[in-house]
């Protein structure tokens, strides 16, 4: 069976951190993000496995993993240096030993073997994205350090990081490689903060947004980072 | 670069070119295991606390955590147009 079109897609929700703008909590900007992408998937007649708010739980996912061996690893929640989360961020995969409600686990980042992963998370390209590699993964593209979003409506705030955020997805989905996803991001970072630069050299009513979006976009863009193949594909 | 009480001017002279409506609400947030967010006036109170417990920049940039990655934003931007001989909005 090909392993290449087939991607699961998890998308945790809960009512995470209040932002009371577009969306009512934080979740819900990566449950918007990630619903696009799957939107993009099944346009391109990718086949599409979600794993959304109570099925994205590591349970859940190991045994899907094992039946279906999807190539293409989505991910959009919270993370830490060495974990992405599932529902109730609940710890979904752990590069390290890991307790939870007072049970022991092993690492389990060996659910990424063979897999291309691109995760909109904090902090897990630190230690689980070079770990995953060393231990199999094929491509891991992800964020070193916190992933800032901001919640300012507008097509040139919050939908600017959406656009960013998505389009790496994308590309993987359009046939390009992880290498130029990758590099599509970065400069897709660098176009936002060139144009708020530009609105902070202007007397528009926007200027005040400007700081609050370079910060974002600049600690982004810092903390973008990719292990393994630049050449994987997801598509054949 | 600025020190101290100039930096926590820009920060200040920031907040009062925020809509008042916005002032309260969040604007950035990070999808860290431990969620952390930020109101415009929360950033400011930050930087404002920060101020008082330290003595010199360096010390003031890293009291102030992440709002000080925002206060080195808001120096190059004022930096920027100063050298455009602008005048601070």
């Amino acid at each position: 069976m090909s392993r290449s079109n087939t991607g699961v897609f998890v998308r945790p929700r809960w009512e995470d951190q209040a932002t009371d703008q577009r969306f009512a909590f934080l979740m819900d900007y990566g449950y918007w993000t990630g619903a696009e992408v799957v939107n993009d998937a099944h346009s391109r007649d990718f086949v599409v496995h979600e794993l959304t708010e109570d099925r994205a739980v590591r349970e859940q996912l190991s045994r899907f993993l094992d039946t279906h061996d999807p190539l293409f690893f989505f991910h959009f929640s919270h993370g830490g240096d060495d974990t992405l989360t599932g529902q109730d961020m609940s710890v979904l995969i752990c590069s390290s030993p890991f307790t939870e409600a007072g049970n022991d686990f092993a690492a389990n980042d060996l659910l990424l073997r063979g897999r291309v992963v691109y995760t909109l998370s904090c902090s897990s390209g630190s230690v689980l994205g070079p770990r995953a590699v060393e231990h199999g993964c094929i491509s891991y593209i992800g964020y070193q350090d916190p992933l800032w979003a901001v919640t300012i409506e507008g097509p040139d705030t919050d939908y600017a990081l959406f656009e960013i955020w998505t389009g790496g997805a994308k590309a993987l989905l359009a046939g390009k490689t992880t290498g130029e996803a990758y590099y599509w991001l970065k400069r897709r970072y660098r176009f936002w903060i060139a144009y708020w630069e530009m609105i902070d050299a202007t007397n528009s009513t926007n200027a005040w947004k400007a700081p609050v979006m370079l910060s974002a976009l600049e600690k982004d863009l810092k903390a973008l980072a990719i292990f393994g193949d630049l050449n994987a594909k997801i598509r054949d | 670069m600025l020190q101290i009480e100039e930096l926590t001017k820009l920060a200040k002279d920031w907040l009062e070119t925020v809509p008042d409506d916005m002032r309260d609400k969040v604007v950035v947030a990070s999808y860290t295991a431990q969620p952390m967010s930020y109101t415009p006036k929360q950033i400011v109170k930050k930087i404002q606390a920060a101020a008082k417990k330290s003595k010199t920049r360096s010390e003031f940039l890293k009291e102030s955590g992440l709002c000080g990655e925002f206060l080195t934003t808001l120096e190059r931007m004022h930096a920027r147009r100063m050298r455009k001989g602008g005048q601070e909005k």
